[in-house]
């Protein structure tokens, strides 16, 4: 609950399975951002549990939180890359979580974390950026650079947070489908919010709608009919 | 690197090339934070020199500081009837000096930001005029400012005022103006779609984005302008510094304590009230 006593979230039950890819729809401000954030605990549930594999990321604490959140990568509408810095210094730093002694305190990394930031960079296509500066590519080329970044994470969860609001039609398919190849060559199960209820349909397994802080839908992409899509957003959008 | 001595200029880079030139970057940056570091280090080296730096005066000299901090221990609240006075005209100082000062660096601030004046000749004159104008009011600390008020209207906190009001001229201006330079320039072109005149556009889209920086610098201004106006005294300008000097000439250790303790508690007062503002309003 957010200052000024506005439930961002409320009383909500969700259950994922394993290297299922959902995606979470809704208006703006109805929660799915928050419900992300949750899960990796960016923002504190003030109330509530979030259990992974059994462990309850709710009652962890620094190290042992941070060893958790290093298996659920995170990407973001904004790509959230160090714009300054190289490609490929913002995929290394998909390793940082594991990182250990001395090198938690010095900017360089070790041989093994190379190779892996470079495999990812590869597979996501965009190894010719490595050497430039973040800030020098287009979005959808960031947003890949992003996914690179968590890729080398070697999650087992991806969280995705509007992750093509911000790229055109023809950039944000490319980028999904680099998200649904991650979720079935890797088995990285994909947790992905987004506006546009068509994209929704077409990449996920399960759809999520959320109204308010509450999960007004949650099933089959089929089953998400207008008669669903006018409950959630109040009205018959333009697909 | 052989691998990158290519005849073909549009084919693709392997990935071996690419990895080759993200080592060398590395190499090459590495090297060169060395030479930057090294320099560096022979600069600070000088100035201990220059500066007759000597770490063991410290403690060579332990007994003078004894005797200096001594004077904490026991205040002497004889004199603090005009202490207390006197950091009062220091703070009318400050408040005065800031005011005018602010006055006049207001409306110059927006002379002196880059994004608003250098769209023509005109304006580009008039921005490299005022900065020139502001980085010289600057380059004179606010004590020389003092000495030289002091010539011109003679002794007094007047002196005082007028030596805070130029430099807050200075340092407000620059301040304000930068923050100017960091608006967001998309409301601006809106309005001017409009049809907007360009003294329209800044009123209305310009304006209104920096009010709370301007009420910031301000009072960063404000803090500066207290910190150097309890110095001024020392200069015939008015304020705490005369009796201050006269303390620490007549060794009168407990009474500079005395003094000390109240500036401290004035200027940290101001520092964090004037920090709590102006995190309220950005």
């Amino acid at each position: 609950m957010f200052p000024g006593g506005t439930r961002a979230l409320d009383s909500i039950t969700l259950d994922v399975a394993k290297g299922d890819f959902v995606s979470i729809i809704g208006p703006s401000g109805s929660g799915k951002s928050t419900l992300l954030r949750c899960l990796n605990r960016l923002v504190e549930p003030t109330s509530g549990r979030v259990l992974i594999g059994g462990q309850e990321i709710t009652a962890m604490r620094g190290a042992e939180l941070r060893r958790a959140r290093r298996q659920m990568a995170m990407v973001f509408q904004q790509f959230n890359l160090v714009r300054r810095s190289t490609v490929i210094r913002n995929v290394l730093t998909g390793r940082l979580g594991y990182q250990e002694g001395w090198r938690t305190y010095w900017p360089s990394f070790s041989k093994e974390h190379q190779d892996l930031a470079w495999k990812s960079l590869e597979r996501l296509e965009i190894a010719e950026k490595a050497n430039v500066r973040a800030d020098t590519l287009s979005g959808g080329q960031q947003q890949r650079v992003a996914l690179a970044r968590a890729l080398a994470q070697e999650p087992e969860i991806l969280l995705a947070d509007e992750p093509v609001a911000s790229l055109d039609p023809e950039t944000a398919l490319v980028v999904l489908d680099y998200l649904r190849d991650m979720n079935q060559k890797d088995g990285i199960t994909v947790l992905c919010s987004i506006h546009h209820l068509e994209l929704a349909k077409r990449y996920a397994h399960r759809v999520i709608a959320m109204r308010l802080g509450k999960i007004v839908y949650d099933g089959e992409p089929g089953a998400l009919d207008d008669a669903a899509y006018s409950r959630i957003y109040g009205r018959l959008g333009y697909d | 690197m052989d691998a990158s001595d290519t005849t073909e200029p549009v084919r693709r880079r392997t990935l071996d090339e690419l990895m080759a030139e993200s080592a060398r970057m590395t190499r090459v940056q590495r090297g060169r934070n060395l030479i930057v570091a090294a320099i560096f280090i022979a600069i600070v080296a000088f100035t201990y020199r220059k500066t007759e730096f000597d770490a063991g005066a410290l403690f060579l000299h332990a007994d003078n500081m004894g005797r200096v901090l001594n004077g904490f221990s026991h205040p002497d609240t004889t004199q603090l009837p005009i202490i207390i006075e006197l950091t009062l005209v220091t703070l009318y100082t400050a408040i005065l000096g800031t005011t005018i000062g602010a006055l006049i660096a207001v409306p110059l601030s927006f002379f002196g930001a880059r994004n608003l004046m250098r769209r023509n000749p005109v304006g580009t004159a008039a921005y490299f005029i005022v900065r020139f104008l502001m980085a010289v009011i600057r380059s004179i600390p606010t004590l020389f400012w003092g000495i030289l008020w002091v010539i011109v209207i003679g002794i007094g906190p007047f002196a005082g005022v007028l030596a805070v009001t130029t430099f807050s001229v200075g340092l407000i201006s620059k301040l304000f103006s930068e923050s100017i330079e960091a608006v967001d320039w998309g409301p601006v072109e809106a309005l001017t779609a409009t049809g907007a005149n360009p003294i329209q556009v800044v009123v209305h889209g310009v304006i209104p984005q920096v009010l709370p920086y301007m009420i910031a610098n301000i009072l960063y201004s404000f803090e500066v302008n207290v910190h150097s106006s309890t110095i001024l005294g020392a200069v015939g300008a008015g304020g705490l510094g005369l009796i201050l000097l006269e303390y620490i000439g007549l060794f009168e250790y407990p009474q500079l304590a005395m003094l000390l303790i109240v500036v401290i508690v004035m200027t940290s007062t101001i520092d964090y009230s004037s920090a709590a503002i102006r995190r309220r309003i950005i």
